[in-house]
C-alpha cells in the first residue's frame, strides 16, 4: 500500500490493436491483503481526474461488479478483499466506469 | 542543371570575343590609336586594355603600402594569431606584396584611394547628393541636409560605387614597367579589372561602362528551340526566354507570364498580337529544357531598339529580375546599349537585369550575368547578404515627423517622407476602375476613428474592351457550341514522331475534366497536362491538329488553370491597378503596396502599405463584374498603414443592435459578418441589425424567438429578434448574408470551434469519430483536449482533430503550431496528419490550446504523458 501517491500507474493495453490502437480503459493490477483499503482514482494533479464516489459518503467496491465513480464530497472508495490477492482494476476515464477483478 | 560557363577573365573576353559596346565609342577609338599601324610605332592597347597617363597611380608600392599590406596578408593567412615567431619570419620572408590572393578584402582600407579613385569620388559623391535632392530629403533635413548628407555619405562604402580598389594593379604595372616619377605624364596600356556588376569595365574618364560579347560566352552552347531559330531568322520576332530555377515543367512555371507593352520610348511590338494587359499576359510558346519558358513576339515594321518586357506571377504579381520595367533589347549591331542582333533575349531567376542607362535590359545571351560578378546597387540601396538583391538602406535619424519608407524593399531607394496629418486628410480610393479617382466624388474614404478608414467600392460591368480572366480559385465550365473546337498542340515523342490518343492541352492542369456530350468524362492525367482520350473515342485528324467537340460538351476547367485558351463568359475578373491617395496625390498621404511584399488578395489578410514616391507601387487587384469591394486601410501612425479588401456581400457596414448597444460587426468572410465575444449574462436579448448611413436594417423574418445555436431567418426593415441566453458566457453573432435574398443569423458560443463538435481521428481509432473521442472545450485555458490510452510501440499513431464530416472542422499538421514544452512528446507530419509514437502503454493528453485573444491564430498542440493512478490513503479515511 502506498499511501497518497503516484505509485500504481495505470496502464493501457489495446484490446483489438489491429483494427483500434487506442483507448480510453486502463489497468493496473494490485497485490492486496486481506484488509480493508481506501482509494481514489485520479491524475498526478488531483485535478484533471479526480474521482471517487458518485454520492456522499464512502462507496464500498465488490469484485467483478463495475461502479460508476463521480466527485462527490468525502467520497473515498473501499475495497474489502476476502483474501489477499493480485486484483485488476480496470478504470474507463470516459465512462468513469471502476470495475475490480480477480487477477 | 546550370551551364558551364567558358573562363570569363577579361583576357579571356578579349580573346574569345569580339567586344563592341562603349570600345567602339568615338572618343575610345581615338585614344586607342596612338599606335600608327604604318610606322609601327607608339602606344598601342589591345581591348580591352585602355590608355592611362602615368601618375603616382602607378608608381610601385611604397615600403609603407607594403609593410601594411604584409600585417593584412598575415592577418588573412593566420586569423587566429596562433604563428609562432618563426612561422611569422617565414611568412614574411616569403611574401609578395603584388602576388598575394588579398581575396574579397577590401584594400581600400590598407591602400587608400587613388588620385583616380579619388576623382570618381568626387563626382560620385555629387551624384549621390543630387540623387537625394531629387528625393526630396533637402526638403525634409532642411537646413540640416548638408550635414546630414556628408554624414550618410561617409557611411556608403567605396565599393559600393568605385568598384575593388585599383592601387594594387596600377602598382603591379608600375613594377612591370619600372615606372616612377620621371615617367610621370606617359602613357601606358592597363586593364581594368573586372569585378564590376555584369560586363562593365571602367573607361579612361573612370566611368563604369558596360561591354556586351557578340559571342554566346556559354562553353558548349545547348541549341535554341527550332520554332526560336525559325522566329528569329523571319527579323521580325522577338523571342522572350525565362529560365526559372527549379525543373523545366508546366507544373513551375505556373502563372507565369509576361506583360509587353508600346510607350514612347519602346514601340515595339504588334498591338493586335503581342501586347497584354497587366494581369493577364500573354501564353507561353513553350519551355525548353535548357532555357525556360519563352515566347515569340510579333514585332511591328520599323520598331524601335527596346521592347518593354515585366517577367512575373499573374496571381501574386510578383516581378521577377527587376521591380522595375525591364526592357528587351532589339537594336542593331553598334546600338550600345540595345545591341541585339537575333532580338532573342534571356532571363534568368536570380540574376539581376543589366542595368545600362537607366534600362533595365535582358541578356541577350542566357547567363549572361552569371560569371559576372556583385551586383551594383544603387544609391539608397545596399546589396543583401545573399548578393542577389538591393534593399532600401535602414534610414534611422529621419527628423521628427518624417519616417523612412523603403527601407528593406527589392530595388527601392530608402528616404525619409513626412507623415500625413490626418485632421486634413481625405483618402481616396484611386484605380483603374474608377478613373484613378477623378473626378474625386464618391471616391472618398469614410473616417470611422484615428488610424481606421473605410470604403465600399462598387464595381458595375466590365468595359468592354476589358480583359475578362476565369477567377483564380474556381474551377470553370467553359460550355461549347455546337461544332465548337479546341485546337490542341500535337505531341511528338523524343524522336519527333507524332504521339496519338494524348492531347497537350497547354497548361491546363491536372484534375481539368473534359465531359463530352455523350457524358464521357475525361480527366486529364496527374503529369504534364496531357489529356488521355478514353478508350474507344476517336483520336483527332493529326494533319488539323483539332479536336472537333460534341455539342455541349463541357470542360472544366480546374482550380488555377491557365484558361487563357477559353474565353471566360460568366463571374469573370478583369485586372486593375490602384493606390490610395489624397485629391492632390501629395507624397506623404499616396500609399501604395511595398515593393516584393505579397500581392493583395481579396479577402485576405490586411496587406502593409508605404507611402513615398517612387516607393508605394500600384497595388493589383482583380475584380468580378457587379460586385461590392469593402476596403479598410488601417495604421496606429503613418508608416504602419495596412490594407485589406473584402468582396462584401452588401453596400452596408453591418452594426449589432443588441438590446441597447450598437456594436460594429467586422466581415469574416464567405457572406458572413459577425460581432465576437460578447459577454452576456443569462437573460433575454433583443438583436437587430443595422446601418443607418447605408439604408441597411434586418430583423425578424416569420420567427422572433431563439436559442443559442438556432438559425434566425431575417428580413428587411423586420421587428428584433428576442434571444434567449441560458448561461452567462461569451457569445458570438454570425450575420450570414451569403444569400442576399434569405439573410439569417445566429448566436453561438464563443469557442475557437464555435458549435462544432469535433474528435480526435486517426489510426488511433479507425479515423472513426466515436463519441468517447471527443474532444472537450475548457474555457480556462482555452484548450480542447481529450485523454487517451495508447500502448507502446515503436509505430507512430496517427491522427487530426476534426468534425464528423470532415469539412467544418479539420486540424491537421499544417494548421497547429507544435508545443515546446518539455513533457512534450515529438509529433511530426505524415502526409498532412500528425503522428506521435507512444513509448509507454499509459494513458496520453492531447490537447489544442488557442491564442485567447486570436482565435484565428494557429493552435498549440501538446501531446503528453498524463497518467492515472490507483491512489491509496490511511491515515485519511475520506
Amino acid at each position: 500500500m502506498n499511501g497518497w501517491g503516484e505509485v500504481d500507474k495505470m496502464s493501457f493495453n489495446a484490446t483489438d490493436p489491429a483494427e483500434k490502437e487506442a483507448g480510453h480503459e486502463y489497468t493496473a493490477t494490485l497485490s492486496l491483503g486481506a484488509d480493508n483499503v481506501f482509494f481514489k482514482v485520479a491524475t498526478g494533479d488531483w485535478a484533471t481526474i479526480n474521482l471517487g464516489s458518485a454520492t456522499d459518503g464512502v462507496e464500498a467496491l465488490a469484485v467483478d461488479t463495475p461502479v460508476v465513480l463521480g466527485g462527490a464530497n468525502d467520497n473515498n472508495l473501499s475495497f474489502d478483499p476476502a483474501a489477499a490477492g493480485d486484483f485488476k482494476f480496470i478504470f474507463n476515464d470516459k465512462t468513469k466506469t471502476l470495475t475490480i477483478s480477480n487477477d | 542543371m546550370n551551364f558551364k560557363l567558358k573562363p570569363l577573365s577579361l583576357a579571356a573576353l578579349a580573346t574569345a570575343t569580339v567586344l563592341s559596346g562603349c570600345g567602339t565609342e568615338e572618343e575610345t577609338i581615338q585614344k586607342t590609336t596612338v599606335f600608327d599601324a604604318e610606322s609601327n610605332t607608339g602606344l598601342w592597347c589591345k581591348s580591352p586594355d585602355i590608355v592611362q597617363t602615368v601618375d603616382a597611380d602607378f608608381h610601385p608600392l611604397t615600403d609603407a603600402e607594403v609593410a601594411a599590406l604584409e600585417t593584412v596578408a598575415l592577418s588573412i593567412t593566420d586569423p587566429d594569431n596562433a604563428f609562432s615567431d618563426a612561422e611569422k619570419e617565414t611568412f614574411k620572408s616569403s611574401f609578395n606584396a603584388y602576388e598575394f590572393d588579398y581575396g574579397t578584402y577590401d584594400l581600400y582600407q590598407t591602400l587608400g584611394l587613388t588620385k583616380e579613385e579619388e576623382a570618381r569620388r568626387v563626382i560620385a559623391k555629387e551624384e549621390a547628393r543630387q540623387f537625394k535632392i531629387d528625393q526630396k530629403q533637402d526638403i525634409i533635413f532642411g537646413d540640416d541636409f548638408d550635414t546630414w548628407f556628408d554624414a550618410w555619405f561617409e557611411t556608403v562604402p567605396y565599393t559600393d560605387y568605385l568598384g575593388n580598389s585599383q592601387r594594387l594593379p596600377k602598382a603591379a604595372l608600375g613594377l612591370e614597367l619600372a615606372l616612377s616619377a620621371s615617367n610621370n605624364g606617359e602613357e601606358a596600356c592597363y586593364t581594368p579589372p573586372t569585378d564590376c556588376p555584369n560586363y562593365q569595365m571602367v573607361d579612361e574618364s573612370g566611368k563604369y561602362n558596360c561591354i556586351i560579347p557578340e559571342e554566346n560566352p556559354i562553353e558548349d552552347v545547348p541549341a535554341l528551340p527550332q520554332d526560336v531559330i525559325t522566329a528569329a531568322a523571319t527579323g521580325e520576332k522577338a523571342v522572350v526566354f525565362f529560365r526559372k530555377n527549379g525543373e523545366q515543367v508546366g507544373s513551375n512555371y505556373e502563372n507565369i507570364t509576361i506583360h509587353s507593352w508600346n510607350d514612347t520610348n519602346c514601340t515595339a511590338y504588334n498591338e493586335e498580337t503581342s501586347t497584354t494587359a497587366w494581369g493577364s499576359g500573354l501564353a507561353a510558346t513553350d519551355i525548353d529544357d535548357n532555357y525556360g519558358m519563352y515566347w515569340i513576339l510579333d514585332l511591328q515594321e520599323g520598331h524601335d531598339s527596346c521592347g518593354n518586357m515585366i517577367v512575373y506571377n499573374k496571381s501574386t504579381g510578383d516581378k521577377f529580375i527587376t521591380q522595375n520595367d525591364g526592357m528587351v533589347p532589339l537594336g542593331k549591331t553598334g546600338d550600345v546599349v540595345f545591341h541585339n542582333l537575333d532580338k532573342i533575349s534571356f532571363y534568368q531567376e536570380g540574376f539581376p537585369a543589366n542595368l545600362l542607362d537607366g534600362a533595365y535590359l535582358a541578356n541577350q545571351h542566357p547567363f549572361f550575368g552569371a560569371a559576372a560578378g556583385g551586383k551594383s546597387c544603387g544609391w539608397g540601396t545596399s546589396l543583401d547578404e545573399a548578393g542577389e538583391a538591393c534593399l532600401g538602406q535602414v534610414i534611422e535619424n529621419c527628423p521628427e515627423g518624417t519616417y523612412a519608407v523603403g527601407v528593406g524593399q527589392v530595388d527601392i531607394a530608402s528616404k525619409c517622407v513626412a507623415e500625413f496629418d490626418p485632421e486634413e486628410t481625405t483618402f481616396l480610393l484611386r484605380g483603374g476602375f474608377n478613373g484613378w479617382g477623378n473626378p474625386t466624388e464618391g471616391t472618398e474614404f469614410e473616417k470611422v476613428a484615428a488610424g481606421e478608414y473605410r470604403k465600399i467600392f462598387t464595381y458595375g460591368d466590365h468595359p468592354e474592351d476589358a480583359v475578362l480572366e476565369f477567377p483564380a480559385d474556381a474551377s470553370v465550365e467553359v460550355m461549347t457550341e455546337a461544332g465548337a473546337t479546341l485546337t490542341f498542340v500535337q505531341p511528338v515523342d523524343e524522336e519527333g514522331e507524332n504521339v496519338d490518343v494524348v492531347l497537350d492541352l497547354d497548361n491546363i492542369p491536372a484534375d481539368t475534366i473534359l465531359t463530352l456530350a455523350d457524358g464521357t468524362a475525361i480527366t486529364l492525367a496527374a503529369d504534364n497536362n496531357m489529356l488521355m482520350l478514353p478508350e474507344g473515342a476517336e483520336t483527332p485528324e493529326v494533319a488539323e491538329l483539332m479536336f472537333a467537340i460534341p455539342a455541349s460538351s463541357k470542360l472544366t476547367l480546374a482550380s488555377g488553370a491557365n484558361h487563357a485558351d477559353f474565353a471566360c463568359t460568366e463571374d469573370c475578373v478583369t485586372a486593375y491597378s490602384f493606390k490610395i491617395a489624397d485629391a492632390d496625390w501629395s507624397e506623404p498621404a499616396s500609399y501604395g503596396g511595398v515593393s516584393g511584399g505579397d500581392a493583395l488578395e481579396v479577402g485576405g489578410n490586411p496587406k502593409p502599405l508605404t507611402a513615398g514616391e517612387g516607393v508605394g507601387q500600384d497595388i493589383g487587384i482583380k475584380m468580378q463584374d457587379t460586385s461590392l469591394y469593402q476596403f479598410k486601410l488601417m495604421g496606429a501612425s503613418a508608416n504602419e498603414m495596412t490594407l485589406e479588401v473584402d468582396q462584401v456581400p452588401v453596400n452596408a457596414f453591418p452594426n449589432l443592435l443588441l438590446g441597447d448597444s450598437t456594436i460594429a460587426m467586422s466581415y469574416k468572410g464567405d457572406g458572413v459578418y459577425q460581432a465576437l465575444k460578447q459577454e452576456l449574462e443569462a437573460g433575454t436579448y433583443t438583436v437587430a441589425f443595422v446601418d443607418e448611413g447605408n439604408d441597411f436594417a434586418l430583423g425578424a423574418d416569420t420567427v422572433n424567438t431563439a436559442n443559442v445555436n438556432d438559425e434566425v431567418m431575417l428580413k428587411a426593415d423586420g421587428g428584433v429578434v428576442t434571444v434567449t441566453i441560458a448561461e452567462t458566457e461569451k457569445y458570438d453573432f454570425l450575420l450570414d448574408l451569403s444569400d442576399t435574398a434569405e439573410p439569417s443569423f445566429k448566436v453561438q458560443p464563443s469557442k475557437p470551434l464555435g458549435a462544432n463538435v469535433a474528435f480526435i481521428r486517426g489510426s488511433i481509432n479507425g479515423w472513426g469519430a466515436p463519441a468517447s473521442d471527443e474532444i472537450i472545450y475548457n474555457e480556462d485555458s482555452v484548450s480542447y483536449s481529450v485523454i487517451y490510452g495508447l500502448e507502446a510501440s515503436t509505430d507512430a499513431h496517427a491522427f487530426k482533430f476534426a468534425s464528423e464530416d470532415w469539412s467544418s472542422v479539420d486540424i491537421g499538421y499544417g494548421a497547429v503550431t507544435i508545443s515546446d514544452d518539455a513533457d512534450a512528446i515529438a509529433i511530426t507530419e505524415a502526409g498532412g496528419n500528425m503522428q506521435i509514437v507512444a513509448d509507454e502503454s499509459t494513458s496520453y493528453k492531447f490537447e489544442l490550446t488557442y491564442d485567447a485573444n486570436d482565435f484565428e491564430l494557429k493552435p498549440v498542440l501538446k501531446v503528453s504523458k498524463l497518467p492515472i493512478f490507483v491512489s491509496w490513503w490511511y491515515e485519511r479515511l475520506g
